[in-house]
């Protein structure tokens, strides 16, 4: 069994039980191949960093479960056929937990602490970022890096 | 005693390492905030300070983080 998060996006204009509704087929996924579910994050309502399909806001989760490896792309092939599912996301978390901090519903300054007692970046890996509609641009900011500059001093620590 | 340094040395530092933080989650984007432009393209390293090792796994969150539209892609 392999721990997996999958942060999930639901529209956030459903009627009344829309959301659990679609929250409940994808619970449902999970225990179809053979998931069980630890813990259930509910970050709610946010606004997005983007419109996605010319929304505004989603409604955020991410669903701790441990599956066998097979699983997550049984899943999410399946998740992607959900019209109300805006965007998800899986990940590795093997016996890692990333202890983070869901900010607040707004994008507002949230101190995420993101510690966790010892492991290795390597840990969190992506499984398979499908469903995504992104020019896979690999890019990197070298323009505007304005060529000196000091180290980002100081961060009060 | 050495001679004294022109214009500031960058510290090449990189603070994953200081500070011991081993996991970076595409969730905490706060801190993930700091390592974009103003228009959230990723820093690179050298102005990140990042060893290889942060940089990637810093590089990889952000896109995660853009995926899952916590973070922008490219202001426009
Ligand atoms: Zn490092």
């Amino acid at each position: 069994m392999v721990k997996y998060e999958m942060g999930v996006i639901v529209r956030a204009d459903l009627p009344e039980d829309g959301h659990a509704v679609e929250m409940d087929k994808i619970k449902a996924l999970i225990d179809r191949f053979g998931g069980t579910i630890e813990k259930i994050d509910e970050w709610g309502r946010r606004r997005m960093a983007y419109p996605i399909q010319k929304m505004s806001d989603g409604i955020y989760t991410f669903i701790t479960y441990s599956a066998p490896p097979e699983a997550p792309r049984e899943i999410e092939s399946r998740t992607r056929l959900i019209e109300n599912v805006l965007r998800f996301l899986t990940v590795r978390k093997d016996e890692v937990e990333a202890t983070v901090v869901a900010p607040p519903a707004e994008v507002v300054e949230a101190s995420a602490p993101v510690e966790a007692p010892e492991a290795v970046v390597e840990e969190v890996a992506v499984v398979e970022e499908t469903a995504v509609e992104e020019p896979v641009a690999e890019e990197v900011a070298t323009e505007e890096a304005p060529a000196e500059v000091e180290e980002p001093e100081a961060k009060d620590e | 005693m050495m001679q004294k340094r022109r214009g500031r040395r960058k510290k090449r530092v990189c603070q994953f390492c200081v500070d011991k933080i081993t996991v970076i989650d595409y969730k905490g984007i706060e801190k993930l905030r700091r390592f974009t432009s103003e228009r959230g393209k990723i820093l690179p390293r050298r102005v990140s300070g990042n060893c290889a090792k942060h940089q990637r796994a810093v590089t990889q969150n952000i896109k995660r983080a853009r995926h899952m539209a916590l973070m922008v892609y490219t202001a426009e």
